[in-house]
């Protein structure tokens, strides 16, 4: 190896296209991480229908073994709907605690990190999108293509193009589910209107899902696992290249370690980072010559404040934090009403619309799922009527549920911020996350939405009233901006290259720099950014 | 003699039976009933009740058709009553379990017409029991709940 020695905390979407990236090069690279794993998918032949009855006791797998998935009348917060095979992606160890104000974070210590829970969107940024990043849209869009060959993603040029610039390696897309297929056709005869009264467009989500068998993984076997976790690994997850990293003999991975700061000398320059085992036990020192954090916006930022809270006590306030605001539109298809659906069909969305606005970075992002295999106890007791009779009311109509994911934008504002406080009894600092929404959101999402539901009526989909449920804050999971790259050398900051203002031989690979958030899911461009990075070291 | 878990199973057995007679039309399988039992034992919230719970839960365990008589009612003014809570348990466990134990929910193609029919039918039936349910069971509600706050400020 005669390159550099990195040091990257996290196994997330940036922290493992950073570190294929950096291997590649031959550079030796130490990945550092919580990792808790999945296990192995059961019977992965089966379709979700056919475990109900492979299985000889199919109820832990639907519902966890001490039934924790039932969701109850009266259950409180938001329902994510996460299956108890990816309990572990939420799994967080002891000692980490965080506060929030107006944002609910959700945080994953996970082989592969939050992303092993995606749906699978990839929306490249367009270059109005990303007009407030210090470089330009070209070294990005390099950075796309590498990253669609290495994890394959579906898709086609098709009206949604307009908004997500084309890219190389586009596979073909997915088959359509029946549902789908009849959004598609009522779309087409409605298409010219919708453009010009709503200027809003529907087409094929880009989804990292396999069409065909590609580097050594299936194509989609429409199964109908999707939200149970793909046992064929066809939709692409983190730790599919997580694996692929562990090929190469100048990599090491290091589980069962959550770091909690980095120590630095009088020069700023790190020395070393501090871990806890996950089990417990005293922390131990790992020598650093560069590092990159990579653990997700929120948690690259605590060992960042963290770190300066232990060598000074200081606690900087970091304002810009971003989340994408999420609005669930549920809507009624009414030519499907009595029809049967597809179990074995692909789960997540496969169609997508989008909004044209006045700025084009204000595009509004959705994402059209039609329901076929999720649990529908949560649906029945949600309605005003005896089990019985809601349970036949959604038999019929379960083929002509769908859900539009309304997506907006988001912008740094010093009103949501990120800082710690000293912990209890002098252990470790606590995370304090809080989030204002911007002023005029509420009619930017009154807009939005009508706009959606007046789509979906053209289309012959009608919109129950009173069911647009606005998600919390810190629900999408895509957060970012807290140390924002800037050309201008300030402290708080880092370069264009995500090389930080304040430790030269620190950098950060994931949402934490990003200045501006577009409406569409980040992962694919975090990947991206992170290629972008790292093939500069 | 029966130990007290073991009855307090066999009251479970039961209830499982009626509620499974209600929602699929057929008694409930022993496995059915081994899951039903086996989470009551994992999960305090099956537990927990007022008096209005035990009054609700008494009269739907009697019979399936006054399982769905209770059910109404709380579908509307008692949605987080023990009754629904259990009701829901039995659903998931169902819909998670092979259609050999009697829920199955997948439908032939028909046509939106008959769908609509038979929908606003379903619909007159649950009024009408809605109403009937509200007749005991308002008053009954009520009545705890008065009670329920003079106990709270004294």
């Amino acid at each position: 190896v005669s390159g550099r020695r990195l040091t990257i905390v996290g196994s997330g979407p940036s922290a493992v296209h950073f570190a294929l990236t950096a291997l590649r090069k031959g550079h030796a690279v130490d990945m550092l991480d919580v990792g808790y794993e999945k296990a192995a998918p059961v019977n992965p032949g089966d379709s979700l229908e056919q475990l109900k009855t492979s299985l000889p006791d199919p109820t832990p797998f639907f519902l966890g073994e001490d039934f924790q998935s039932v969701l109850l009348p009266g259950a409180k917060g938001e329902y994510y709907g996460i299956p108890p095979g990816k309990d572990y992606v939420f799994r967080a160890p002891e000692g980490f605690a965080v506060q929030s104000r107006g944002f609910t974070p959700l945080f994953s210590f996970a082989a592969g990190g939050l992303a092993e829970t995606w749906t699978a969107g990839c929306y490249p940024f367009n270059a109005a999108e990303i007009s407030d990043f210090p470089f330009a849209f070209e070294d990005l869009a390099a950075a796309y293509d590498e990253v669609a060959q290495r994890i394959g993603i579906t898709g086609e040029a098709d009206d949604l193009a307009r908004f997500y610039p084309l890219h190389a390696h586009l596979m073909e897309p997915l088959r359509l589910d029946r549902h789908s297929a009849a959004l598609m056709a009522q779309y087409a005869q409605r298409r010219t209107a919708l453009h010009a009264e709503l200027k809003l467009h529907v087409g094929r989500t880009r989804v990292a899902t396999l069409s065909r068998d590609y580097a050594g993984r299936k194509a989609c076997s429409y199964l109908g696992r999707c939200l149970w976790g793909c046992p064929t690994l066809s939709l692409y997850t983190p730790s599919v290249t997580l694996s692929e990293c562990r090929q190469f003999p100048n990599f090491r991975y290091l589980p069962g370690q959550r770091v909690t700061h980095f120590r630095f000398d009088s020069s700023s320059r790190i020395q070393a980072v501090v871990a806890v085992p996950r089990t417990g036990g005293g922390a131990q020192e790992y020598p650093v010559e560069t590092l990159v954090l990579a653990a997700g916006t929120l948690c690259s930022t605590k060992i960042f404040l963290d770190s300066l809270f232990k060598d000074s006590r200081e606690t900087p306030v970091l304002r810009g934090l971003m989340d994408n605001r999420q609005i669930l539109v549920p809507f009624l298809n009414l030519r499907l009403i009595g029809a049967r659906w597809e179990l074995e069909s692909y789960q997540y969305h496969l169609l997508g619309l989008g909004i044209e606005m006045e700025d084009p970075r204000h595009y509004v992002h959705g994402q059209i799922t039609t329901l076929k295999t999720a649990m529908t106890h949560p649906i029945l007791q949600s309605l005003p009527l005896d089990l019985k009779t809601a349970s036949f009311v959604v038999k019929y109509l379960h083929a002509a549920l769908g859900i539009v994911n309304v997506n907006h934008h988001d912008t740094p504002r010093p009103e949501s911020f990120v800082t710690v406080e000293a912990g209890a009894t002098g252990g470790e600092p606590k995370l304090l996350v809080q989030y204002a929404p911007p002023v005029g959101e509420a009619a930017f999402m009154a807009r939005s939405v009508g706009t959606v539901k007046k789509a979906l009526l053209r289309m012959g989909c009608i919109v129950p009233p009173g069911m647009a449920h606005v998600r919390p804050m810190g629900a999408s999971a895509h957060y970012a901006g807290t140390l924002p790259m800037s050309r201008e050398k300030k402290p708080l900051t880092t370069s264009p290259l995500g090389q930080s203002h304040d430790f030269e031989n620190l950098y950060f690979a994931d949402g934490t720099t990003f200045p501006f958030l577009p409406a569409k899911n980040i992962t694919f461009s975090l990947m991206a950014n992170a290629v972008r990075i790292a093939s500069t070291l | 003699m029966n130990s007290p878990a073991q009855s307090e199973n066999a009251s479970l057995g039961r209830e499982c039976d009626v509620f499974c007679c209600y929602l699929t039309g057929q008694p409930a399988t022993s496995f059915l009933m081994e899951k039903y039992v086996a989470a009551h034992a994992r999960d305090a919230r099956y537990q927990q009740q007022t008096g209005f719970d035990r009054v609700l839960l008494q009269m739907a365990c009697i019979h399936p058709a006054l399982a769905q008589l209770a059910d109404s009612y709380a579908s509307v003014c008692a949605r987080t009553s023990l009754l629904r809570k259990k009701l829901v348990l039995l659903v998931a466990i169902l819909e998670s379990s092979a259609p050999a134990h009697g829920f199955t929910q997948q439908i032939t193609d028909t046509p939106a017409a008959s769908v609509i029919l038979r929908m606003a039918g379903r619909g007159m039936l649950f009024a009408l029991r809605l109403v009937l349910a509200a007749i005991v069971l308002l008053p009954v509600q009520f009545l705890f709940a008065v009670g329920r706050g003079r106990e709270e400020r004294a």
